[in-house]
């Protein structure tokens, strides 16, 4: 059996939070739900982390902050309300390899996490993939 | 249009802090997707409780899981629809919502719907996270 893939999620909206933890864990992902920079810095350290779910809209710069603490070191996916094309070609410097419009349906985050975390998935390119992004 | 006519007498949002029409639809669609989630957790639940039952008892856990099935994907249809619309709602005129926060008596849900339309439900000193650009 292999091992239980960790998935970070960082948001600040509470509902957004819960339904994504459901719904990875559910999937069989751990999952490990966070609604600010410090919590979320804090899980990094602990390391084991596959890949993270992060909202671009955290205060006071904690998205940033938590992407250079990544360093692109495993897969981030994007997520954010009115989320552009350029948030995510901004964003694909720091690692970032998909992006997710707020609001999004359960099923389209599920779609993209267990893409990202595919078997053979091709490392975050520089380029985003844009069709990865829902409008 | 019964639509048209809501919209042309809706008050038109003249206080930044009221919630619109779009925003109010957005976070609906997160409330009722993560009804969905909760759905499809408790069917995955029932669905495990299955083998540890005896055979004659299991028609009744068959028929619940059906029921409830059914329901995860009434709440996923419900969601979608809402966010659609939401997508394409208006974001100047402001949604009536006092009325109909104050009747919610689940006081999480009350809690998260007033946090997601920007409704301060007791004074606080969290910053809020507002529409902060990154990148």
């Amino acid at each position: 059996m292999p091992p239980t893939r960790r998935v970070l999620i960082v948001d600040h909206d509470r509902t957004t939070l819960e339904m994504a933890e459901i719904r990875l864990e559910v999937a069989g992902y751990d999952a490990v739900a966070v609604r600010d920079a410090v919590a979320a810095l804090k899980v990094l350290e602990a390391g084991d982390v596959d890949a993270v779910v992060l909202e671009r809209q955290l205060p006071a710069m904690a998205s940033l902050q938590i992407l250079e603490a990544l360093a692109s070191t495993v897969p981030v996916l994007l997520t954010g309300r009115k989320l552009t094309d350029e948030h995510i070609e901004a964003a694909a410097a720091h690692g970032v390899c998909a992006g997710l419009a707020k609001p999004y349906s359960g099923a389209a985050l599920l779609e993209r996490v267990d893409r990202m975390l595919a078997e053979g998935a091709p490392a975050c390119a520089a380029e985003p993939e844009d069709a990865w992004l829902e409008v | 249009m019964e639509t048209g006519t809501f919209f042309m007498t809706a008050p038109i949002l003249s206080d930044a802090s009221a919630p619109s029409v779009a925003v109010t639809l957005d976070v609906l669609s997160g409330e009722i997707e993560l009804a969905a989630a909760r759905c499809i957790r408790l069917d995955k639940i029932l669905g495990e409780f299955m083998d540890r039952l005896p055979s004659a008892e299991r028609q009744v856990l068959t028929e619940s899981l059906h029921g409830v099935d059914l329901l995860a994907q009434h709440l996923t249809g419900l969601a979608g629809f809402a966010r659609t619309v939401s997508l394409a709602a208006p974001e100047d005129i402001a949604a009536p919502v006092d009325t109909a926060l104050a009747g919610l008596t689940l006081g999480a849900l009350a809690e998260r719907m007033a946090d997601g339309l920007g409704i301060p439900t007791e004074p606080t000193d969290d910053v809020d996270p507002g529409e902060v650009d990154l990148f």
